[in-house]
């Protein structure tokens, strides 16, 4: 029985290396999460699937490889929209690298500066700005990160993080030995294989599916999704982010450029039904006070804020039936056909009929404007501004029910 | 630290095997021993260094307990049985103080406006299960059972590791001798088998335990307001949860009985596919047997004896088979049955939720008991009642454990029934945000389905139930090299793929292609391994190695046992 038992004992553990060799080869052929940094196959493994929900893990490691001078940042809304191979951006400025990721906080954005600069010099960030964001939501806490920071290069304070080895340990083991990557891998070699799949390239969310895009049904379950996420009040801690961007960016003589994001007119009249409205125009208020206060203080960089949001023939496009939209995956998440005049016009190639540089000057007028724009739409586009409310108040209730729900 | 760590597999378990079997072999069994415990406390300081300081004084105590019990003689019953209810008490009010402090002064304070306040306590590790354990010592003690304790042997009996955090709860006589006598001599045999039972374990608990969790906790933990649970989701969450739990605590005992077989120890069995009755009280069979087992014998029939004593001391009527009397089966099968369920409930958990589904068992319990007294009445023919009611009791027993487990798993009694009511249907059946868009016109395109129906939960749900109860267990197809203390060499029932092997056999005359000659090979295999059980061969280890990796694979999502909060 001895014999037989330690037989059996080696066939085990031949049986265990050789299970696990093949595993972990796969993996690390695949390299489904960019951990590895495997060079990426036509055919074989280019397209890299699993960015959907590891996009934080993945860009964490893959900005560091591509030594970007140009950084986007911000939230799913910039990861979708701005386009980091567009031939826009000057040569200058060039590699451009999406540091995007979905939930994107300004802190997150902060943590991927720091993270980014410590390695190698960055003459411009772009940084996309949600409203979102800045209220009290489970998103913006900074607590629930220990994961995303612990894999950084620099500590909050700006200290060498003693941490990331461990981290690096831990995501090698997780892109080689878990069955999740293993579950990753096979996705992505039968995405490769088929030729149909998101990806990653530069940072950007490549979108090759359209079938969501434009289904009426998925737009509108996005709103639900989204009227939900409007809770809380105004979250000071959001704007020292902000703050400290800009003191990261002075002290490396950085361009800044801060931009809000467009959202569609389903979104903005969903913000107003809630209460918000008188919130989100003191935001932008803060904004352009604080970015004024820096703007032009010194030579070595530029800092700009732009406001691409409002009542536009991009965010007033229709929502129909079966209809391929052109400008909106949904409520809030632009194409990148909005994105590219995005870029085109915060590096001043655009013609001025979309996004308004925003400074102490002219922002009342601006906010009058937005407002005088609501007024229109609401008056030509009863029907719309009618299912709005009509869905938010089945998911949402009145303001005042929303404001004794929300905490 | 838990088994499901890199830690205990890599570092742990290794340097302790290796040192045992070592010094076993070089420096006798005093010193392997001696090992064995500063292993032991190493492994649960290493959870938590205050738990340790805080068990440790009662785990003295009833050490002294138990040697006044053992020095006092057997014709002073009234002393032995004061010293033992000290002893007791003891640990009661010593569980009671750290698990249910908060509980009860919350309740009063709900119940009396008392306003006594909640401090935090740090729940000692494994407490539960410990004071189960050691109560059960005591009693062991009492009953003369255990005749002399040296002061190692206790600490190691009390310590051992792979049973100290939870479970199985054995008998000190079980597991002693056994770790006493212990010798290198099958050091490989040992190793093998536990490494079998291991690596099913571990394959149990991270693949399939932690990978259905994803579907639980959105139902349990996240209603969010204003989004009612509703037939699909709830069912979806609840379903999985029964599995996720099953799969947990029977994983976790595999792995428990594997490292303590490394060691050469075996214990008893803790499951026996629960999830293949087709009664409640096989249920309780089946289920955490090392609980049924201690509560049977040390609360339930307790309690029988001294109604039935009393009674018939009154001159009342007592059980008497299919003649026994309303009165009676109220009081000798409802009252014990509540009493020890409620007891368990509590024992699983300080919230009220804990109790009702403790006292739901109880009534299923009690259900069920009298229906077995009585039903020869209504029911006499054996083989009729049996061909009908088993496929009937199946469902019923089902349907009644995963109702009673929405209580377990709840976090609060108004949850648990709203997510009951959610189960009804009572919120509709399709997903909230669907019947939503419903009502504003819109249909969905059935591409779009997934992004609400928890289609891939239904599919897990599918296969586990199929594995959990189609299957041999674990200890049925290791069952020749005994994988547990007492576990039948033959099997009691007939091989559980026996009956379904028909279309495999009927697809023979089809066209033999290469896959359907693979499948049918691989089907006769497993067949022959339902039948006969594991031997270890390369086949054996070629699975159990594939297990084994599977299960380290998944170690990166980490989930915590279930049991271990116990």
């Amino acid at each position: 029985m001895e014999k037989q038992s330690r037989r059996f004992l080696m066939s085990w553990v031949l049986a265990g290396t050789l299970i696990g060799s093949v595993v972990v080869g796969f993996n690390v052929a695949m390299d489904p999460y960019l951990v590895i940094g495997a060079p990426r196959i036509v055919g074989f493994n280019e397209h890299k699937p699993a960015v959907h929900g590891h996009d934080r893990l993945m860009k964490t490691y893959d900005v560091l490889r591509e030594h970007p001078k140009t950084l986007i940042l911000g939230s799913s809304r910039v990861e979708l929209g701005l386009d980091a191979q567009y031939p826009a951006w000057p040569e200058h400025d060039r590699p451009v690298y999406n540091l995007g990721v979905a939930g994107g906080t300004p802190y997150i954005a902060y943590r991927y500066l720091q993270h980014v600069m410590s390695h190698n010099g960055v003459e411009l960030a772009v940084l996309g700005l949600d409203f979102e964001t800045f209220l009290t939501t489970k998103e913006a806490s900074r607590a629930a990160m220990p994961d995303f920071e612990s894999g950084l290069m620099v500590t909050r304070d700006g200290n060498i993080n003693t941490g990331r080895t461990r981290k690096q340990i831990r995501d090698l083991v997780q892109a080689t030995i878990s069955l999740d990557a293993l579950s990753d891998s096979t996705a992505t070699l039968t995405a490769n294989l088929t030729r149909g799949s998101i990806d990653m390239v530069a940072g950007n969310f490549v979108v090759l599916d359209r079938a969501h895009g434009g289904s009426y049904a998925f737009i509108m379950s996005q709103e639900l999704y989204n009227a939900r996420r409007y809770y809380g009040e105004a979250n000071p801690m959001a704007m020292e982010d902000v703050q400290a961007i800009i003191n990261l960016c002075k002290s490396h003589g950085t361009h800044l450029i801060f931009f809000i994001n467009p959202v569609h007119a389903d979104t903005l009249e969903m913000m107003s039904l809630l209460g918000y409205w008188p919130v989100y125009e003191a935001w932008k208020r803060e904004l352009v006070t604080l970015t004024a206060k820096y703007s032009g203080a010194d030579g070595r960089s530029r800092i700009a804020l732009w406001d691409f949001s409002g009542y536009d023939s991009y965010s007033t496009e229709a929502v129909s039936v079966n209809h391929t939209s052109q400008w909106y995956w949904d409520p809030s998440h632009y194409s990148k056909i909005v994105g590219d005049v995005i870029v085109r016009r915060i590096l001043g190639m655009s013609t001025p009929d979309f996004g308004v540089s925003i400074t102490p000057e002219n922002i009342e007028s601006h906010l009058a404007s937005i407002r005088e724009q609501q007024r229109i739409y609401r008056e030509y586009r009863q029907a719309d501004e009618r299912r709005v409310r009509e869905a938010y108040g089945v998911v949402i209730g009145t303001p005042a029910q929303v404001a004794a729900t929300a905490h | 630290m838990p088994f499901n760590s890199y830690e205990f597999i890599f570092a742990f378990l290794p340097a302790t095997l290796g040192g045992f079997w070592l010094l076993a072999k070089f420096m006798g069994r005093t010193a392997a021993l001696g090992w064995l415990i500063l292993a032991s406390v190493g492994f649960y300081a290493y959870a938590s260094l205050e738990s340790l300081a805080t068990i440790a004084p009662s785990i003295l105590l009833d050490y002294l307990i138990a040697g006044a019990l053992l020095r006092t003689k057997a014709s002073k019953e009234r002393l032995r049985s004061v010293v033992f209810s000290v002893g007791v008490v003891a640990n009661v009010l010593f569980l009671s103080y750290f698990k249910y402090k908060n509980f009860f002064l919350d309740t009063a304070n709900t119940v009396f406006s008392t306003h006594f306040e909640l401090a935090e306590l740090i729940l000692p590790l494994g407490i539960s299960f410990l004071t189960f354990q050691k109560i059960a010592f005591l009693a062991d003690v009492r009953s003369g059972q255990v005749k002399s304790v040296p002061f190692l042997d206790y600490l190691l009996f009390t310590l051992f590791f792979p049973r100290t955090v939870a479970g199985p709860i054995v008998h000190y006589n079980e597991v002693m001798p056994q770790l006493t006598e212990t010798t290198p001599r099958n050091f490989s045999t040992n190793v093998a088998v536990g490494v079998c039972l291991f690596s099913i374990g571990l394959f149990k608990k991270s693949v399939v335990a932690d990978g259905v969790a994803q579907f639980v906790a959105p139902v349990f933990d996240a209603a969010p307001p204003g989004e009612p649970p509703t037939l699909l989701t709830t069912w979806s969450g609840v379903l999985s949860y029964t599995f996720q739990l099953y799969f947990d605590f029977s994983g976790y005992s595999d792995m428990a009985l594997g490292v303590a077989r490394m060691f050469g120890v075996r214990l008893p069995m803790n499951f026996n596919s629960p999830l293949k009755a087709s009664s409640l009280v096989e249920f309780w069979n089946r289920w955490h047997i090392t609980l049924t087992r201690l509560l049977t014998a040390y609360v339930y029939t307790p309690i029988v004896l001294s109604l039935t004593r009393a009674r018939i001391a009154k001159e009342k009527p007592v059980l008497r088979g299919t003649r026994s009397r309303f009165s009676a089966i109220a009081i000798l099968v409802a009252v014990p049955t509540l009493i020890t369920m409620t007891i368990s409930g509590l024992w699983h958990g300080a919230g009220w939720q804990f109790i009702v589904w403790g006292v739901l068992h109880g009534i299923y319990l009690t259900i069920n008991q009298s229906w077995r007294i009585v039903r020869p009445r209504f029911w006499p023919d054996e083989v009729s009642y049996e061909r009908v009611m088993k496929p009937v009791g199946f469902v019923l027993t089902f349907s009644a454990v995963v109702t009673a487990l929405v209580f377990f798993r709840a976090t609060s009694v108004p949850s648990a029934l709203s997510i009951l009511a959610g189960m009804l249907g009572l919120n509709g059946i399709l997903p909230y945000d669907m019947q939503l868009l419903h009502n504003f016109g819109v249909t969905l395109p059935w591409s779009m389905l997934a992004d609400f129906v928890p289609v891939t939960s239904f599919i897990w749900i599918a296969i586990l139930w199929l594995a959990a109860t189609r299957l041999p267990n674990s200890l049925e197809v290791l069952r020749p090299l005994q994988p547990a203390l007492d576990f039948p060499e033959d099997l009691e029932e007939a091989p559980a793929l026996g009956a379904s092997s028909r279309f495999i056999e009927r697809s023979a005359g089809a066209k033999d292609n290469f896959v359907m000659a693979k499948v049918r090979h691989a089907w006769t295999v497993a067949r022959e391994i339902d039948r006969s059980g594991l031997s270890l061969d390369r086949v054996t280890a070629t699975i159990v190695g594939l297990l084994w990796v599977l299960g380290v694979s998944a170690l990166n999502r980490g989930g915590a046992f279930l049991y271990w909060k116990f």
